[in-house]
């Protein structure tokens, strides 16, 4: 730092330092310290400039008045303002914070001199050796009481600036040359002649305020225009009256640097008091924008539970709901929309839950450690509450697939059991039309022996079939049966058909016996028995009743559901095929048309149950192919998420190296398995497969896709559940100011203690804990008093045990003794220039535009000395916001 | 809790209006997890020489603060120019130990993750 030269008023040249006694008489007795100088210098002048004197005037004063504003007065005349004393004592409180001796109350002379006196002697208790007597500040002595002010300021406003062990004056031109430094044309050399542009005077406040003026417009041709603009900037959005003329300093040659200097100075206290605002308003936002959070999470949270509980409020009916229209295919669309919720509604809620439970505690845990009294969810909106509702949902859940899969089989076999009643009724219909107008005819009134003898062998025959038939009506008869005890919701006119077949079977078989004992009374009269005629029958119903039930049985439907079953058939159908030869031989000796006729139809039937049965037999093993697939698949997915499930319990239960490496392993974790979910939405697409081809076995994989999908979930919910978790021990780590290995400490001193492990220590327990930590618990009976008033604080509730979390509270309140009130307090005095109370612009000037207006929600008015409408209590605020009241 | 070792008195405050403050700053209740006390008393008020910071609440006016909320408590105080409260004196005076700590080995025993877990979520899951 290079020395600088100054010009007296008289126009000597001096270095610092150095002082020639000029003005005759005055030796120079005192010891030279840095700010005395200039004080010295006025007191030699016998006469001040008149220029000077006119400037310091205006500017002192203005000055004065920039402080004693804070106290609610002010100066006109500074020589005779100031003549009592009573404002100038008041002043020095304002600029130095301190309390003075009360002043005399009296309007004597010897009053205002005592109390003038009082001001000196406080100037000179802070270290300022002064020139200047009582009397000639009582006596309104301009040029005394322009120095004593200047001692003042000097002392008061310039002094602090030390910056690297200077003198004040050369320490307020080195930040002047700092901040001007980036600014081309300024050019800062000393305070009376550098400063005459106005130049100098803009940049130090674009330096710290470019939003107040654009100083690229700026030039040395307008210093009037610049002083002028610096001047108003200064007084409007600073806070920091005129106190220069700038026509008395653009016109004088030099102007008086006493009056520079004091002006800036009090640029330099007002951007470091910017400074000081600042720092104020981020700690303030620090504070409430952890509030907001927290209020925000809690705000969500209800969100969150309000939308769950409803979606369950609304879906727990349609699950529960038992209405079926007793069709396959209604049922099948059922089961449809089951698996679409299944795999596309349940997941995001199930996520939903989850997230819902870790917030929950992610919030307690905040709230507890910024000293925030516990969330407590409206009524009906609890963890507790949540879990229940859900619990019921999966139930509901599970008894509704149970109930559609009992369904679709009941309502399967239904089907298959109606046809077959149809069509052996049909064919049964078929056989029995007639057969009533043949066993009531009388054709047998007026046969001739041989006719009658045809008649009655015939009957018997006819005999024959019926008995042949009796098992098929039997049959039918069963089926019905069942039909009936499967709930069939045509049973009505099954068992109407069946009831008419089985009273036509009766009347038959009554009919038959008539005819019987009428034939054989015609016979008994007409003898005629034709052996061959006999044995032809007796040889062509059984056949014929072969052929019948052959073709029946060739058409019968087939209830397959697996591969054996198949073969089974398919064995039995080709042994048929091979009786066909034999029959075919029978056939030739026996040949008549319907016989023929009904060859014919069984002929025909064969190829197409080949056919069938080929069909089917393609279908089971494709049915075989899908139920591989899907296990091939199941029996790799299911070992995974089994073996990703260890791997997270074996993560769950031991913490190894850092948290935040912990966390990372897990977050990688979580990252691994969501890339995994492809290959669960395929073997959904393989499970649809089967489930469309009603397929409900599958012997080659022990894992169902209901169990790969729950154990999905839970995979999923517990990796972000665990990883909640360890977010919310950093952060507990971070809030309490303690590192891993403290907490590590203190972790394994609990667990120590805590034998019956479960978390929680008794009172014995706590005791021998807390002499373990080094507390002085005696066995007597102080040392009970004073172990019973660490329970009552620990145990405030008075639960009759210590969790591990009221333990860790305990041991770490010790480390932030700070008094976090005072201190937002003060950080809100700050931002209100030392007033009790704050006004909205202060407010919305100094904090961001949110923070503000949550403030001005909360703050109650401030009610107290001084109060003017528009101001807000912070005192009470900031005592509220750590739950603490003044009372 | 035995609390015979750590007898309570009771304290009379009284004010002339309910514009005089009471002269203490109250703190803790049920919601903040701290017991009801004095975090400090200023000088020339009713409750200087009557109370001292890190005395107890236990009640006030004969109603047992011991799960009282904050606002509540707050709240019987403000609006009373007479007040009698059940203190137990130095309840929250800090107690620093003595001695250094004894280490208990971590290494002997995995780390007990789970000890600083909510005990109301159980951390459960059902193997397949």
């Amino acid at each position: 730092m290079s020395a600088y030269y100054y010009q007296d008023a008289n126009g000597h040249n001096g270095a610092q330092y150095q002082q020639q006694s000029y003005n005759g008489g005055y030796p120079q007795q005192y010891p030279v310290d840095d700010y005395m100088v200039p004080e010295e210098e006025w007191e030699r002048e016998a006469v001040l400039d008149p220029a000077w004197e006119r400037q310091q005037k205006k500017t002192f004063t203005a000055w004065c008045n920039s402080h004693l504003r804070k106290v609610g007065t002010s100066i006109e005349n500074i020589e005779e303002d100031f003549q009592n004393g009573l404002k100038l004592m008041l002043l020095l409180e304002v600029i130095s914070n301190e309390q003075l001796i009360k002043p005399d109350r009296g309007r004597m002379r010897f009053h205002k001199i005592a109390n003038v006196n009082k001001a000196l002697d406080f100037i000179t208790s802070k270290g300022v050796k002064l020139m200047v007597g009582a009397e000639e500040i009582v006596d309104g002595n301009l040029k005394m009481t322009l120095g004593m002010i200047w001692t003042i300021i000097l002392r008061f406003a310039i002094q602090d600036i030390s910056v690297e062990e200077m003198s004040a004056k050369e320490g307020l031109l080195l930040w002047c040359q700092r901040k001007t430094a980036p600014y081309k044309n300024v050019n800062v050399q000393n305070f009376h002649i550098s400063f005459k542009d106005g130049l100098a005077f803009c940049a130090l406040i674009h330096r710290h305020r470019p939003d107040l003026l654009d100083y690229s417009k700026l030039t040395k041709d307008d210093p009037l225009g610049n002083l002028n603009l610096a001047f108003d900037i200064a007084e409007k959005h600073l806070d920091i009256p005129k106190m220069l003329d700038a026509e008395e300093i653009n016109n004088s040659i030099k102007a008086d640097e006493k009056v520079v200097m004091t002006y800036v100075s009090s640029y330099y206290h007002a951007f470091s008091t910017t400074r000081k605002a600042e720092q104020a308003a981020s700690r303030i936002c620090k504070v409430l924008s952890v509030n907001q959070e927290n209020e925000q999470m809690m705000a969500e949270y209800e969100r969150l539970a309000s939308d769950l509980l409803e979606w369950i409020r609304k879906t727990k009916p349609w699950l529960e709901n038992r209405a079926t229209d007793n069709t396959l295919h209604g049922t099948q669309a059922k089961l449809g929309e089951f698996r679409d919720y299944c795999r596309s509604q349940k997941p995001p809620r199930l996520s939903q839950k989850a997230k819902l439970e870790t917030d929950f505690n992610t919030l307690q845990t905040r709230l507890r450690l910024s000293n925030r009294p516990a969330f407590t969810p409206t009524e009906g909106k609890l963890i507790a509450n949540i879990v229940d509702a859900w619990k019921g949902l999966e139930l509901a859940e599970k008894g509704f697939e149970d109930w559609l899969l009992r369904e679709l089989r009941r309502l399967e076999r239904l089907d298959h059991l109606a046809k077959k009643f149809q069509h052996k009724c049909n064919i049964h219909e078929e056989w029995s039309y007639g057969k009533i107008d043949l066993l009531t005819s009388s054709d047998f009134k007026r046969c001739s022996l041989n006719d009658l003898r045809a008649l009655s062998r015939k009957h018997l025959a006819f005999e024959s079939d019926l008995a042949a038939h009796q098992d098929r009506v039997e049959q039918i008869a069963a089926i019905a049966q069942e039909l009936n005890v499967l709930g069939y919701d045509q049973i009505a006119m099954v068992n109407q058909r069946c009831q008419q077949i089985c009273n036509e079977w009766d009347q038959l078989g009554d009919l038959t016996h008539k005819r019987r004992v009428a034939l054989t009374d015609a016979e008994r009269i007409v003898e005629r028995i034709d052996s061959l005629f006999l044995e032809y029958a007796k040889k062509a119903s059984p056949y014929v009743n072969w052929l019948d039930g052959a073709r029946e049985d060739l058409v019968d439907m087939f209830f397959i559901h697996t591969l054996d079953e198949i073969r089974g058939l398919i064995e039995a159908h080709h042994q048929f095929k091979a009786t066909l030869g034999e029959a075919g031989a029978e056939y030739k000796n026996i040949i008549r048309l319907e016989i023929s006729a009904k060859w014919n139809d069984v002929q025909a039937l064969v190829p197409q149950r080949d056919q069938d049965l080929e069909t089917e037999f393609i279908k089971q093993q494709q049915n075989e192919r899908f139920r591989v697939q899907f296990a091939q698949k199941a029996n790799v997915v299911g070992p995974w998420l089994e073996r990703q499930h260890e791997q997270l319990q074996q993560l769950t239960v031991q913490v190894v190296g850092t948290l935040e490496q912990h966390q990372k392993k897990l977050e990688s974790m979580e990252h691994s398995v969501l890339q995994y979910r492809p290959h669960i939405d395929e073997l959904e697409k393989y499970n649809q497969q089967i489930q469309e081809c009603m397929i409900f076995e599958n012997r080659h994989t022990p894992y169902t896709m209901e169990v790969i999908r729950v154990a999905w979930e839970q995979l999923t919910t517990h990796l972000t559940k665990q990883i909640a978790e360890i977010k919310n021990q950093i952060y507990t780590l971070e809030k309490k100011g303690i590192g891993e290995e403290q907490m590590n400490e203190f972790r394994a001193t609990f667990a120590h203690f805590d034998k019956s492990r479960t978390r929680r220590l008794d009172p014995k327990e706590f005791r021998a804990c807390l002499i373990a930590c080094g507390y002085n618990i005696r066995d007597d009976r102080q040392g009970d008093v004073d172990f019973q008033r660490i329970m009552a604080n620990v145990d405030p509730t008075q639960t009759g045990f210590v969790t591990f979390e009221s333990f860790l509270d305990f041991m770490t309140r010790e480390c932030s003794e700070e008094d976090n009130v005072d201190q937002l307090t003060l950080a809100f005095k700050t931002l209100a220039g030392d007033q009790p109370f704050i006004t909205a612009e202060a407010l919305k000037r100094e904090l961001p535009i949110e923070q503000a207006e949550w403030c001005l929600r909360r703050m109650k008015p401030y009610v107290g000395p001084g109060a003017i409408p528009g101001a807000y209590d912070y005192k009470i605020f900031s005592a509220a916001l750590y739950g603490e009241s003044d009372l | 809790m035995d609390n015979s070792l750590f007898p309570t008195v009771p304290v009379f405050l009284d004010r002339s209006s309910l514009d005089q403050s009471w002269g203490f700053r109250l703190q803790g209740g049920i919601d903040y997890r701290l017991p009801l006390s004095i975090k400090k008393v200023s000088p020339n008020t009713p409750s200087h020489n009557k109370l001292y910071a890190g005395d107890g609440v236990t009640a006030i006016n004969g109603q047992d603060a011991s799960s009282m909320k904050h606002e509540d408590a707050e709240n019987l105080l403000r609006n009373a120019l007479q007040i009698q409260l059940t203190v137990r004196r130095g309840q929250l005076a800090a107690v620093r130990p003595s001695r250094p700590p004894v280490k208990f080995g971590a290494s002997s025993q995995p780390h007990v993750n789970s000890a600083l877990q909510n005990t109301t979520t159980p951390n459960n899951y059902r193997r397949f």
